[in-house]
């Protein structure tokens, strides 16, 4: 569109006001097409092509607003950055930190329970490890409220059970002793989470990653619940190996889909904007 | 008129518009233009998003078609975008019926 100089930059304007939405070339290639019509209209009625274009683009309406107009037209919110969801990244982070460190602690309590017995150092390192098991839990799960924010709301049944799974993981911390109950609550969650951002456009890296570490997590749950109904250790090295290579594929994961979300540059909540 | 005093009607008139006939953003823009003799010259980008939304509602569908090497979007309104309409008409024609019995100091209508 050579020769329509102020509509290109019009739709650039448009564009970049639009970016965060899935159908943001849609929305552009009929505001194109509408543009183009008002300014064939006009130049019929006598028009040059510039003031054609002026008078066209004044009939439409300010980028900015109708960018935030069509936002705001998303039911349960537009998929776009925002305070909320930068926060979720951060909590996500934390999240990633906490699982890690929690994990440590337990791994201390385990170690400690070979020289010390159990109602002692051991068992206190295993309340604070399962305290800080459930923080990443919990603020794990708001990540996910965040993440589901930033896809506008629509994650769907996996979303939303991704949510749950993330809790129960948490909460069962404190609930059993037995990590593999958690561990396949985290593995099914995360790979719930990871296959709802496939093809979504939000760090589809973190969805890779995901899906292999709820894999891992899920299996070394399960083995272990077998572990344990054939009266064997569930402490045994390759179960605790394969669990801890869960884990730390896991939280990277958070890492990875946390960080993206927290870089991001934050726009206007929708609920605040302009609507017709 | 310009937005604010639109702003709870828009949806309805955008329904009536296309229940016409299918049509697509520009067109429904100037009949609603046409039918309220420029009164409802409002900010035609804001048009879009509201197609938009009453088509995630389920009251529109859209189809995309090639018209003089452009893609254009034509809307049409779907058997829930009908009977949605229907209800709009019906609970204004009751609204304004009671907005008018009331700046004409008219009686209300009784059944008795």
């Amino acid at each position: 569109m050579a020769d329509h100089i102020l509509i290109d930059r019009y739709l650039g304007e448009l564009r970049r006001e639009t970016r965060w939405l899935r159908d943001a070339e849609d929305i552009a290639e009929e505001v194109a097409d509408h543009l183009l019509e008002a300014v064939e209209k006009r130049i019929d009625r006598g028009l040059d092509r510039m003031t054609a274009q002026k008078s066209a683009l004044r009939e439409f309406g300010d980028p900015a607003l109708v960018g935030r107009a069509f936002a705001s037209s998303r039911t349960g919110g537009a998929a776009m950055p925002t305070q909320f969801t930068r926060r979720a990244g951060y909590a996500l982070i934390v999240s990633a930190f906490l699982w890690i460190a929690g994990n440590a602690i337990h791994f201390a309590s385990f170690v400690a329970d070979q020289t010390r017995p159990w109602e002692g150092l051991p068992q206190a390192l295993y309340m604070i490890g399962a305290l800080v098991l459930v923080a990443a839990g919990l603020l794990g799960a708001s990540g996910v409220l965040g993440v589901n924010r930033r896809h506008g709301g629509s994650l769907g049944i996996r979303g939303r059970l991704g949510f749950w799974l993330f809790l129960v993981a948490g909460i069962t911390v404190f609930a059993t002793w037995f990590w593999g109950v958690w561990a396949t609550a985290l593995g099914l969650g995360a790979a719930l989470i990871g296959w709802a951002l496939i093809g979504s456009g939000i760090a589809p890296r973190s969805a890779g990653i995901f899906i292999s570490s709820g894999g891992l997590l899920a299996a070394v749950g399960v083995w272990s619940l077998q572990l344990v109904r054939s009266e064997v250790s569930f402490d045994d090295p390759p179960a605790m190996l394969v669990h801890y290579a869960g884990i730390l594929l896991f939280v990277i994961g958070e890492v990875v889909l946390g960080r993206w979300m927290a870089n991001e540059e934050v726009v206007e909540e929708p609920g605040k904007m302009a609507t017709v | 008129m310009r937005g604010q005093a639109l702003k709870g009607h828009l949806d309805l008139l955008l329904l009536a518009v296309v229940s016409d006939g299918p049509k697509h953003g520009y067109a429904v823009i100037e009949e609603l233009r046409l039918r309220s003799v420029d009164t409802f010259d409002l900010p035609e980008g804001t048009v879009y998003p509201a197609l938009h939304r009453l088509e995630k509602a389920g009251y529109l569908s859209s189809d995309w078609s090639e018209v003089q090497g452009r893609r254009r979007r034509t809307y049409t309104l779907t058997s829930r975008g009908a009977s949605a309409l229907g209800e709009q008409r019906q609970s204004w024609a009751d609204f304004s019926a009671a907005v008018n019995h009331v700046l004409n100091r008219s009686p209300w209508p009784t059944t008795s």
